[in-house]
């Protein structure tokens, strides 16, 4: 890949990897770190890819691998909310942000990888099973498990501040 | 276990990734989401899963494609250098390694020869008045001692170093 196709690709998918990154380790300084990181295996690997979609789902399994890295190395380690990027400051808000980040505590690493590529980016069955080296017949399984306990630990929150 | 399903549920996925319900003409999609469990959990899990990815993309600090590119450009030729240099690398630690071993192999192993050796030195020296002493001797011997720990030391440290 050559330095202008690389600004291109960059531009393209450098916020939301950052954002995969950042939510499901829950941690916004580790993301920029692995960010850097997966950039860096992609340009190593110099492999040449069929398509845009190819070399996405190539840069997020790289991630994804970090991910997992890092979590068998250590424990999850969750900024503090002062410390999470915050555009909005209203008491809602930040409350909101307060069940989500609770509610994703307590997934598994996994759930939330599913959850995120899914629900955020888009991806179909092939294409996590493609970024997270699952097998596509189990992604539905696990992702139906994932989105429930979500949703549950979500509705506790919400009964529970009434 | 097969997880229940619903035969709207990528309906309203794709509703909910594109961001808008069907007019008024399509299907009543939202009121379906109300009654059954499958799409109500979707319908939560979505909403704030997108809400905080919002967030995070707008919020994220990364730095620039040519930053990124310019920094992995130079570790790739340092880990290149480093790969060119490991056998050399390789070779004089092994090396220095050996000589180490050896001479402090040869020192114990020939201890006796090289006291006596020392002592005859010494009386040489002595008769032929230049003054050497035991003491002298056992100088000369911490000496050798002492180079002998200094190369381990230094041994690692440039192991240390790589």
């Amino acid at each position: 890949m050559d330095e202008e196709s690389f600004r291109a690709f960059y531009d393209r998918t450098v916020r939301p990897l950052w954002a995969y990154l950042s939510r499901v380790s829950g941690n916004s300084q580790l993301a920029d770190d692995l960010v850097q990181e997966a950039y860096y295996r992609f340009l190593r690997a110099s492999f040449s890819p069929l398509n845009e979609a190819h070399a996405r789902n190539y840069l997020y399994r790289i991630a994804t691998n970090l991910l997992r890295d890092n979590h068998r190395r250590r424990k999850p380690n969750h900024l503090p909310l002062e410390d999470m990027p915050c555009s909005e400051s209203t008491a809602d808000t930040t409350q909101r942000r307060w069940d989500l980040n609770g509610a994703l505590d307590d997934l598994k690493p996994r759930e939330r990888e599913l959850l995120w590529l899914a629900y955020v980016e888009g991806s179909s069955h092939q294409e996590i099973a493609e970024r997270t080296g699952l097998k596509v017949a189990s992604i539905r399984q696990l992702l139906f498990r994932a989105r429930q306990k979500l949703a549950n630990l979500l509705r506790q929150t919400i009964r529970g501040k009434r | 276990m097969n997880s229940p399903s619903c035969e709207k549920e990528q309906r309203v996925l794709e509703c909910l990734l594109g961001g808008s319900w069907p007019g008024p003409a399509g299907e009543s999609l939202p009121e379906h989401t109300v009654t059954c469990p499958v799409c109500s959990d979707l319908v939560l899990a979505v909403e704030h899963l997108r809400e905080e990815s919002r967030r995070a993309v707008t919020a994220a600090a990364l730095p620039e494609a040519g930053l990124v590119w310019w920094k992995a450009q130079l570790r790739l030729k340092r880990d290149a250098a480093d790969r060119a240099t490991q056998p050399i690398a390789m070779v004089e630690r092994l090396a220095l390694a050996c000589a180490s071993l050896s001479s402090a192999g040869v020192v114990f192993w020939k201890w006796p020869e090289i006291s006596a050796w020392v002592n005859r030195l010494g009386d040489i020296a002595s008769r032929a008045s230049f003054g050497w002493t035991p003491r002298f001797n056992l100088l000369v011997l911490s000496a050798c001692g002492a180079f002998l720990v200094l190369m381990v030391f230094a041994l690692y440290f440039d192991w240390a170093d790589q």
